[in-house]
């Protein structure tokens, strides 16, 4: 996972790349500025590798559609999922595509705020755990030391309560708000990160490039912005994706327990819940929040491996 | 290795205990046991729930609370729920339920993925591969609940539906007031079990095979496979001799490891599938903020996990003699 001599840059080269913002069409002549053409033919490779993997990018595209189908699809659509409407109980029509509720709401509306919420607590969730992670691995594995050994028994710790019962009693605690359901979901997902983080900057901070920023007088945090995580940021990405996928099944199991986002909001987790004792009568209400469900995560699944074998080459081969 | 084991144990037994204050602590300053009480219509009288109170021990201090409860778990007694009935007696039962559960499922799973898993790894790169790949990841994108209210919809009532009989239960985890000889039981366990098996099983499943595929092509590059083809030895022993036995390794150690969240995934199976074990014990004890209840389930489930863990490690030094030293 962290040879050294498949990462990319050597600090020259990011400091000509730095001085340099140029445009991605035009490609500087090999002759000059040799040094800038590596780094960034390591990223476009890296992009080109991604290409390559046809369902990952497939997937990709399909994702981003979902994503942000899900964040604007409620504001785009006439009816607010709790607003309520003169009629009730109503088959699907033109106007109500997925019908009409008991207690008069049109049955899209919540479809398409369920899927807003759920997307909006992975992605929080992703952000959240992967910027903590982030900071805890790099302090830990930057500084080493008593730093190091605090930080790690404390994510230790994280990892050996009996995680679901105070999981799910924080999240009874708490309950109903997404923002909060978020928090608790991110505060349980972090610590797999840090510790990668941590074990890219142990052997990260050896290298030579390293050596060199700091004899040229960049301090710790320049050190390790511009130098150590650009070079873990492929373990740090394919991570952040991991726990996308994850996030998103632990936010609609625990709704759909009760848990979770209560009503009058809604998740997908809660929308499966409630399709399933109307299955048959409106057995697509049932299937289709679940079935975004399965496509959110497998894409992010797909996108994950795509970006795992683009950031690393070496290590799909053997693995996959 | 026994002061190892010694070690772990001892180890272990602190992260409980202090996972148990966490939780005792938490449990109580956030939850009223007397609310619903409260929230009578009509309203009930000072006294009454004064009366409660006392019969509850909630006029004592939390730490000698906890302290009393903790005194009495080392002796094997959990206490009472909040309607005074003890919880050994219904734990235990529940437990006896999800172990069925879990073993069940884990049996399953394990069996398909090394199966899959080498069927894969010797066909590396051909469609069957791509196929349970492909599967692999379905499985581990599909929320269990939803797996399992589909495998409801569909393949039991086709199947009953088909042989004309129920035969494949979905509710429940045995039928209510069974009244046959022991092979009669064993059929109706069995026929509940089969749809939260497959439920839970999947997803350990589609992680425990891709496991079981990547250690086999590490083992089917080593020296000693090259080795053992050069010599003439079959293609057949060669793989299963040679390679799978030590591919299996690997695996056997995360099987253990992962038996505490198979134990954790039931919860939501017993939820689709309406089972009332382990699962709705801790959800109903967290819904009405019953310590003991809650507790109890922790301190089983973390036990648990904890042995099992333990046996991760020993195995793997039995399995592996270059481990052993």
């Amino acid at each position: 996972m962290n040879e050294p001599e498949t990462r990319p840059s050597d600090v020259a080269a990011e400091e000509l790349e730095d001085r340099r913002p140029s445009d991605p069409g035009v490609q500087p002549g090999p002759t000059e500025e040799g040094l800038a053409v590596a780094t960034r033919s390591q990223r476009r490779m890296i992009v080109r590798r991604f290409l390559q993997h046809r369902l990952a990018v497939i997937s990709l595209v399909i994702l981003v559609l979902l994503i942000v189908g899900s964040l604007v699809g409620g504001r785009l659509w006439r009816y607010g999922y709790a607003e309520q409407l003169p009629e009730f109980n109503q088959s699907p029509s033109w106007g109500h595509p997925m019908g009409i509720d008991a207690i008069g709401r049109d049955l899209l509306a919540k479809v398409l705020r369920g899927a807003q919420r759920s997307v909006q607590v992975a992605l929080l969730v992703a952000l959240l755990s992967t910027t903590i992670g982030t900071i805890v691995g790099a302090v830990a594995g930057y500084y080493r030391g008593v730093l190091d050994a605090v930080l790690m028994r404390v994510t230790d710790l994280f990892l050996v309560v009996p995680q679901l019962a105070v999981f799910l009693l924080l999240a009874r605690i708490v309950g109903g708000g997404w923002f909060q359901l978020s928090l608790i979901i991110a505060a349980f997902f972090w610590m797999p990160i840090a510790r990668i983080v941590r074990a890219e900057f142990l052997s990260l901070r050896e290298t030579e490039y390293v050596d060199a920023a700091r004899a040229l007088g960049a301090g710790d945090l320049r050190i390790i912005l511009r130098h150590l995580i650009p070079n873990a940021i492929g373990s740090i990405i394919v991570n952040a994706s991991i726990v996308v996928a994850v996030a998103i099944l632990a936010e609609t199991s625990l709704s759909y327990l009760g848990l979770g986002i209560a009503a009058p909001d809604t998740s997908l987790g809660l929308l499966v819940s409630e399709g399933q004792s109307a299955f048959e009568t409106r057995p697509y209400l049932f299937y289709f929040p679940g079935l975004l469900i399965v496509l959110i995560a497998l894409t992010v699944n797909f996108v994950g491996d795509g970006l795992r074998d683009a950031f690393d080459p070496k290590q799909s081969r053997a693995r996959r | 290795m026994l002061g190892f084991v010694v070690r772990r144990l001892v180890a272990s037994a602190i992260v409980l205990v202090v996972s148990s204050v966490l939780i005792y602590f938490t449990v109580t300053s956030f939850g009223d046991p007397l609310a619903d009480l409260r929230a009578r219509n009509p309203p009930v009288s000072q006294e009454v729930i004064d009366a409660r109170r006392a019969e509850l021990g909630l006029d004592e201090p939390v730490h000698e609370r906890y302290l009393t409860w903790l005194g009495d778990v080392v002796t094997g007694d959990f206490g009472e729920d909040l309607d005074g009935q003890p919880v050994n007696e219904v734990l235990w039962r529940r437990l006896g339920r999800t172990l069925r559960m879990v073993t069940a499922a884990i049996a399953l799973s394990l069996v398909a993925a090394v199966a899959v898993g080498v069927l894969s790894a010797t066909r590396q790169y051909s469609k069957t591969d791509y196929f349970f790949t492909f599967s692999g990841f379905l499985f581990l994108s599909m929320p269990v609940f939803w797996l399992g209210a589909l495998l409801k919809e569909f393949l039991a009532v086709r199947f009953n539906d088909l042989v004309g009989r129920r035969i494949v239960f979905t509710t429940g985890s045995e039928s209510p007031r069974l009244d046959t000889d022991v092979w009669g039981r064993m059929a109706d366990y069995a026929g509940h079990l089969i749809l939260p098996t497959l439920a839970l099983g999947a997803v350990s499943y589609a992680a425990w095979s891709r496991y079981q595929r990547n250690s086999m092509l590490d083992v089917m590059e080593s020296d000693y496979i090259k080795l053992a083809r050069a010599k003439g030895a079959s293609r057949s022993r060669v793989v299963f001799r040679h390679g799978l036995r030590n591919a299996l390794i690997p695996l056997t150690t995360v099987v253990a490891i992962d038996f505490g969240a198979v134990f954790g995934g039931a919860i939501i199976t017993e939820q689709v599938f309406g089972w009332s074990a382990m699962g709705s014990l801790l959800i109903d004890g967290l819904r009405e903020y019953d310590v003991n209840i809650v507790l109890a389930w922790m301190m089983v489930t973390g036990a648990i996990a904890i042995a099992f863990n333990l046996v991760a490690d020993l195995l793997y030094g039995v399995l592996d003699p270059r481990i052993r030293q």
